[in-house]
C-alpha cells in the first residue's frame, strides 16, 4: 500500500511488522518459559495453524529470531530452537578468549568517563535484578558495549555474529535455574581492567571471567595445554 | 517457473558475466549495480539478476549499502587496516592451533600450494588470489575450531574480493607468494619464530600498517616511547 493512501485512511494502518513482531514476542516468551524446549523444531505451517495466521509473518518472525540467535535454520531440515553441545560452547568460548581479550585492550585504550559510566550502570542493574533472563540480557549488553568501545566495527561485528548464539543458548536453557545476582560479580573484574586498575593481562582477566560460568572455556584455544589429545579431528586422519 | 526462451543467459551465465566484468575492471570498484538496468540490458527478468547479485555478495564482490543499493566492493585504506587488524589476531590463533592439529592430508595440500606459489610459471592475478585464499583457508580449517574458521572467513571475504577487484592489473608480487613458505614452516613445526611475528611480517608485505587498529599498535606505541 503506497504511503499517500495511508495518510488519508480512516483507520490506523495495520503494518505488516505488527504480526511479525507479535509472533517474535510470542515465540520468544514460549522459549523463555520453557514451553518450547531447546533443540525443538519450529514448524512454519504448524505455527501458522496454531496462531491462525498466514505463513508469511511466521517466516519473517523465524528469520528475525534467527538473526537474534534464538533459533537456527538447518538447510532442508527446518528451524530449531538454539541448542549448543558442550563442545560448541567450548569452541565459542575459546574464540571469545582471543577476540574479547583484544576488545578489552582496545576498549581500555579508548575509555572515557562517559563510556565507563555506561558500563557501571549496566553492572548496577545486573546486581539488582533477580531474573535469570534479564541477567543474561544485561550481561550481553555489557559485553557488546565493550566490543563497541574497541573502535573497530569489524571486530564488533565478528564478535557479535559468533558470540550471540552462546548468549541465546544461555537464555534458552536457564529458565528457573540458579541465583541471578551472582553473575554480576564476574563482570566487575572486566570493568577494573578497562579502567586500567588491573595488573593482569587481558587474556588472564578474560579466562577468569569465562571460568566463572563455564567448564574448560579455553579447551579449543591455543591457551589449552591439552588441545592435541582432546580434539576429535585427530582421530579422523 | 517461467522460462524466457529469448534469454541469452542462464542463471549461472548471468553470475559469470557479472563476476567477469567486476574482476576484469570493466565494472569498476565502487560502481553501483542496478538490478533493473542490468535486467533490461541483458534482456532477462529481474529474478536471475537479483540471484546473481546475491551470490556476488556472498562472494564479497558486491556490498549492500542500506537504502542506496548494491555496489562493487570498494574499501578505504582505513577499512582495510581495520579488517587486517582483527585478521592478525585471529590468524595468529589459527596458526598456533594449526601447528598442533595439522593433519597429513592438509599438510600435503599446503605443501603443494606453497610449491605452486614459488614456481616461476606466469599466473594471473585471479589465480594468485585463489591460491592465496586456499592456503589460508586450509590453515583455518585445521584450527579445530569451526567458529574461528567461520569468523576468519567472514572477516576476510570482502578483503580478498577487494584485492581482486582493485588489483586486477597489478603485477603479481612474487615475494608475498613466496612468504607462504614461512607460514608452512611454522605450522609444520620447523620454525622457532612466534606466530605473531610471522603473521605481522606476512600481512605487512601486502598492506601498509596492517596492525593499525589492533592492540599491537598500542603496544608498539608504548615500546617506542620507552626507547625514546
Amino acid at each position: 500500500m503506497p504511503n499517500s493512501t495511508r495518510l488519508r485512511s480512516r483507520f490506523e494502518p495495520l503494518e505488516a511488522e505488527t504480526y511479525k513482531d507479535r509472533v517474535v514476542n510470542l515465540i520468544t516468551e514460549a522459549i523463555l518459559n520453557g514451553r518450547v524446549k531447546a533443540g525443538e523444531r519450529l514448524n512454519e505451517s504448524q505455527l501458522a495453524r496454531e496462531l491462525n495466521l498466514s505463513r508469511i509473518p511466521i517466516r519473517e518472525a523465524l528469520q528475525t529470531l534467527e538473526e537474534m540467535g534464538l533459533v537456527v535454520n538447518v538447510p532442508r531440515r527446518g528451524t530449531f530452537v538454539i541448542s549448543l553441545s558442550e563442545d560448541n560452547i567450548q569452541k565459542i568460548n575459546s574464540f571469545r578468549l582471543v577476540g574479547e581479550a583484544e576488545a578489552l585492550r582496545l576498549c581500555r585504550a579508548n575509555i572515557t568517563s562517559e563510556k565507563l559510566h555506561q558500563l557501571i550502570r549496566l553492572l548496577e542493574r545486573m546486581e539488582k535484578t533477580s531474573s535469570q533472563t534479564e541477567t543474561w540480557k544485561l550481561e550481553l549488553e555489557f559485553h557488546r558495549a565493550i566490543w563497541r568501545f574497541s573502535g573497530n566495527e569489524y571486530l564488533e561485528k565478528v564478535l557479535t555474529a559468533t558470540i550471540i548464539p552462546l548468549f541465546a543458548h544461555g537464555i534458552v536453557t536457564s529458565f528457573g535455574s540458579e541465583v541471578a545476582g551472582l553473575r554480576a560479580k564476574h563482570h566487575w573484574s572486566l570493568l577494573e581492567y578497562v579502567r586500567g586498575r588491573s595488573q593482569q593481562s587481558a587474556e588472564e582477566v578474560m579466562m577468569e571471567h569465562l571460568k566463572g560460568g563455564f567448564h574448560n572455556p579455553e579447551r579449543f584455544s591455543s591457551y589449552s595445554p591439552t588441545v592435541k589429545s582432546t580434539l576429535s579431528r585427530q582421530t579422523k586422519r | 517457473m517461467r522460462e524466457n526462451t529469448k534469454s541469452k543467459y542462464t542463471k549461472d551465465g548471468v553470475l559469470n558475466l557479472l563476476r567477469e566484468r567486476i574482476l576484469s575492471g570493466k565494472t569498476s570498484a565502487g560502481q553501483k549495480l542496478n538490478e533493473t538496468g542490468l535486467a533490461s540490458e541483458l534482456q532477462i527478468s529481474r529474478v536471475p539478476v537479483r540471484e546473481a547479485l546475491q551470490r556476488l555478495e556472498e562472494m564479497g564482490l558486491v556490498m549492500t549499502v542500506p537504502r542506496k543499493g548494491k555496489f562493487v566492493v570498494n574499501l578505504t585504506v582505513e577499512e582495510v587496516q581495520k579488517i587486517n587488524s582483527i585478521r592478525l589476531i585471529f590468524e595468529v590463533e589459527a596458526l598456533a592451533l594449526c601447528r598442533r592439529n595439522l593433519g597429513s592430508s592438509a599438510r600435503r595440500i599446503l605443501s603443494a600450494l606453497a610449491d605452486k606459489m614459488e614456481s616461476d610459471e606466469t599466473i594471473d592475478y585471479n589465480e594468485v588470489s585463489r591460491l592465496d585464499l586456499e592456503f589460508h583457508r586450509t590453515i583455518w580449517s585445521q584450527s579445530g575450531n569451526e567458529y574461528l574458521e567461520k569468523a576468519l572467513t567472514m572477516i576476510t571475504t570482502p578483503l580478498f574480493a577487494h584485492r581482486a577487484v582493485s588489483h586486477h592489473n597489478s603485477l603479481v608480487n612474487r615475494s608475498i607468494l613466496r612468504h607462504h613458505r614461512v607460514l608452512f614452516e611454522y605450522v609444520t613445526g620447523s620454525s622457532r619464530r612466534t606466530p605473531g611475528e610471522i603473521m605481522m611480517e606476512h600481512l605487512s608485505m601486502g598492506y601498509p600498517h596492517p596492525e593499525r587498529f589492533s592492540s599491537l599498535a598500542l603496544r608498539r606505541e608504548s615500546r617506542n616511547s620507552l626507547r625514546r
